[in-house]
């Protein structure tokens, strides 16, 4: 599959999908290959209904940013098993229920209806929000228990009470030595100031810093010693108040959890399907249609290759084929754009199943339950000594018995690198083999001896468009406009293909390409002496 | 003093050669006067804060903070901290050390700051709290070898914290040079073609490798350098080293024992004593 997806250059177009939430980002970093009819249907179904949002939001920036506002801050839940929750997680609940609720607010009754979303959790969020708190921040308030109220108050007041007595010492440090702490907790005094440290040890915690200076601090006084003990004692019973407000609290979250679980579901699913209309309408993408006959592609795109095109510059051509039999060999010159249509059929085939949209205008196909690709990249195989053309090999001999079932397998230049009559034997084989099985097999090849067999189709890229191409340069050699010249005189089409045709496109655009013309004029001597035999 | 007013409303990262070299002193001499200009975040940077909390368990690495103050900590220490804090963000992670939180102090006591294990996570917080002005000014606790990390957060400026007594004054002082000469380098981002541009570290090996002909390196910041004094010195004589990314250092916090302020500076030499911040704790 590894290979598949890299030939298919899908990756990073499946970057492009950016679910917002935790649990719509989890589901994404899976990229899941679905088998199933039923549940492809059922996600595009969900796609169509958001997509269907996503118009009444048209024009409605701000409806449509606080919506992505909303589903970017909903948090990660917490462990549903844990039995008492604590100030983070408790949080964590919070911070859901509030941007969830926003978002069923924010939605239209049609989504809310087909995604199964709403919000009656009014009572655990007011419970949550006790004590005039922000609706994004948890505190365990004052407001929750009496008893911590009155810890606080009495801790509120022993801090007073301790500031106090701590500036009336300070105050008298100040009077005695002219010593001035500010917000400091200590001071680096030189010993010479305090004169006897025995002495001054009645104000001053004394330590010595080095052997000239002390390190004081204001020594608090038993009255101050007795307000810090009994404040240590108070913190104590303030965290065990707290540990009883935050037990009462995940009890009532544990009775709610079910409800809770429901929505982060529900959420969930809007979440994937809002990510998959985005990029619908970003891509323009359609709902592909499911059946049980040929795999049949409107204008479809492979959208790398596309990019790619417009970046250089270039037309992009879209891809129209149907592919009726189980083995379909496509001939074609170089530059003719046989590996872009195998690119194109595995791109739309991985949008399908991994749930997305297909870009093209439209595409009816089938599910595949095995990927096959064989050709140029394939990651090696880990025996040693094994050649290119043995990696092919072995890559096929192991993925045989795979294509019993129903398989996606594009075979881009399979055996090229071996002598071209036993590469026509080989190919002929596997073609044959495959117009047997429940299989789309695509064959992109330059080797025109590969035998003509029932249950194969035999299709070729339309190739080169000779006219006024030899008027085409404009003085221009650079490798650029010798490219553009090459794409503009290609016809990226795929049509039957006529056994008996003569094409020597690669002469041409090898000349197109710079070759001296000498070379081309010679190759095309012996390509035409070599057909008349 | 100006040291604390370019700290105001910016990002600054209070870094230290080894343990006990002052960096919490310092942080506790300038939160104060940096909340006069609004509250504060402060934080601790990657597995350093983490480790010397799981280390210390004790009031030796807490803070004290005041309303409105933002740290990071985790539900535990913040729970037995007697600050009390209200929970802003969960951060991503959950270390033995309970789950990591971005909280704001409704009251102010002690708190031990914690860190991520992930420097992404400190760099969202603070591009979070800059954004949302959760607080003014945001301040960094971490050890001079997390400074290439710290300088991912963007802008910032920072300063050196060093313990100098009579043992250790000449080479404190010859240690506090260097880094001034270090962080002084010439910063150019995007060096010519020929330039010799080193991705790694730069050390007396990989110097020695170097063919004559290198007149100007480059660096990726002066954390990468690893040359002693007289080595440095030497080379800067034949070439010239610039660095890609720069940092702003706001100044040298020096605290002397047994030490006059006028034997450091005699051993700093002028220009260099002039970055030095002296122990603010130091009675007037």
């Amino acid at each position: 599959m590894r290979d598949f997806l890299a030939y298919a250059e899908f990756e990073a177009f499946w970057d492009r999908f950016q679910p917002e939430t935790p649990g719509g980002r989890a589901i994404k970093d899976t990229m899941a290959v679905h088998r199933d009819a039923e549940v492809l249907e059922g996600l595009w179904d969900d796609t169509e209904a958001a997509l269907k949002l996503l118009q009444s939001l048209d024009g409605d920036v701000p409806g449509l940013s606080r919506l992505r506002h909303h589903l970017k801050r909903i948090p990660r839940l917490p462990d549903a098993a844990s039995k008492d929750f604590d100030e983070v997680e408790v949080f964590q609940f919070k911070k859901f229920l509030h941007n969830y609720k926003n978002i069923v607010l924010l939605l239209d009754d049609a989504s809310l209806g087909h995604f199964g979303l709403r919000y009656e959790s009014e009572s655990l969020e007011a419970l949550l929000d006790k004590g005039r708190q922000s609706p994004e921040s948890f505190y365990v308030s004052d407001a929750y228990s009496e008893a911590l109220a009155r810890a606080r108050r009495r801790i509120e007041d022993l801090n007073q009470g301790i500031e106090a007595l701590r500036q009336q010492r300070v105050k008298e440090i100040h009077g005695r030595w002219a010593l001035d702490f500010g917000a400091r907790a200590f001071l680096v005094v030189p010993r010479s100031r305090l004169g006897d440290a025995a002495s001054a040890a009645s104000l001053l915690l004394i330590e010595p810093f080095d052997h000239d200076h002390w390190t004081v601090r204001p020594l608090p006084s038993g009255q101050e010693l007795t307000l810090l003990e009994e404040r240590t004692e108070w913190l104590a019973r303030e965290r065990n108040e707290e540990d009883a407000v935050l037990a009462q609290l995940s009890k009532t979250i544990h009775a709610e959890m079910t409800t809770i679980e429901a929505y982060r579901k529900a959420l969930t699913r809007f979440d994937l399907a809002f990510a998959r209309a985005r990029l619908a309408k970003e891509e323009a993408l359609v709902r592909p249609t499911l059946h049980q006959g040929a795999m049949s592609i409107a204008q479809g795109r492979f959208i790398p290759c596309q990019e790619h095109c417009q970046r250089l510059g270039m037309t992009y051509m879209p891809l129209d084929a149907r592919f009726d039999e189980p083995s379909t060999v496509i001939f074609g010159s170089n530059m003719g754009g046989k590996t872009v249509v195998l690119k194109t059929v595995a791109f739309l085939q991985l949008c399908v199943q991994t749930g997305l949209f297909a870009p093209a205008t439209s595409f009816a196909t089938r599910l595949f339950s095995h990927f096959l690709y064989l050709g140029e990249g394939r990651t090696p195989l880990e025996a040693r000594g094994l050649s290119g053309f043995g990696c092919e090999i072995r890559s096929l001999a192991e993925a045989w018995p795979d294509l019993d079932a129903p398989t996606l397998a594009l075979f881009d230049e399979f055996a090229r690198t071996t002598n071209s009559r036993e590469a026509e034997a080989l190919l002929s084989a596997v073609v044959e083999a495959l117009a047997t099985r429940p299989v789309t097999a695509l064959f992109s090849t330059h080797f025109r001896g590969v035998k003509r067999l029932p249950g194969a189709a035999y299709l070729r890229m339309k190739g080169l468009d000779r006219a006024g191409l030899a008027s085409g340069f404009d003085g221009d050699t650079s490798l650029e406009a010798r490219l553009r010249l090459v794409d503009a005189h290609m016809d990226f089409r795929l049509v039957p293909d006529d056994p008996q045709a003569q094409v020597a496109d690669a002469i041409a655009v090898a000349g197109l390409l710079g070759l001296d013309g000498a070379l081309t004029e010679r190759a095309a001597h012996f390509f035409h002496d070599d057909s008349k035999e | 003093m100006n040291h604390l007013r370019a700290m105001a409303g910016a990002v600054t990262a209070i870094t230290g050669f080894e343990k006990g070299s002052g960096k919490t002193t310092f942080l506790g001499h300038a939160l104060p006067q940096l909340r006069a200009h609004g509250p504060v975040a402060v934080f601790t940077i990657g597995v350093d804060g983490a480790q010397k909390a799981r280390e210390s368990r004790s009031p030796a690495s807490e803070i004290r903070v005041e309303p409105g103050d933002v740290v990071m900590t985790t539900q535990p220490f913040a729970h037995h901290g007697s600050a009390r804090l209200e929970v802003l963000e969960a951060l991503p992670g959950r270390s033995s050390l309970g789950h990591l939180f971005l909280g704001r102090v409704v009251r102010g006591g002690s708190v031990t700051l914690v860190g991520s294990d992930h420097l992404s996570v400190l760099a969202d917080v603070v591009a979070r709290v800059r954004e949302e002005g959760l607080a003014t000014s945001v301040v960094v606790d971490g050890a001079v070898n997390r400074l290439t990390q710290v300088g991912a957060l963007g802008e910032v400026g920072y300063i050196v914290t060093a313990r100098v007594d009579r043992s250790n004054l000449l080479r404190a002082a010859a240690h506090l040079r260097h880094f001034v000469t270090l962080a002084g380098l010439p910063i150019d981002p995007h060096p010519a073609s020929d330039v010799h541009r080193m991705e790694d570290v730069l050390d007396a090996d990989r110097l020695a490798r170097l063919p004559s002909e290198v007149k100007v390196l480059s660096v990726e910041d002066f954390t990468k350098i690893f040359l002693d004094p007289a080595l440095l010195a030497r080379t800067l004589e034949r070439r010239a080293i610039t660095v890609r990314r720069g940092f702003r250092l706001l100044g040298l916090a020096v605290t002397l024992r047994d030490v006059e302020r006028d034997e450091l500076k005699r051993a700093l030499g002028e220009a260099v004593s002039e970055q030095v911040i002296f122990n603010p704790y130091e009675a007037a």
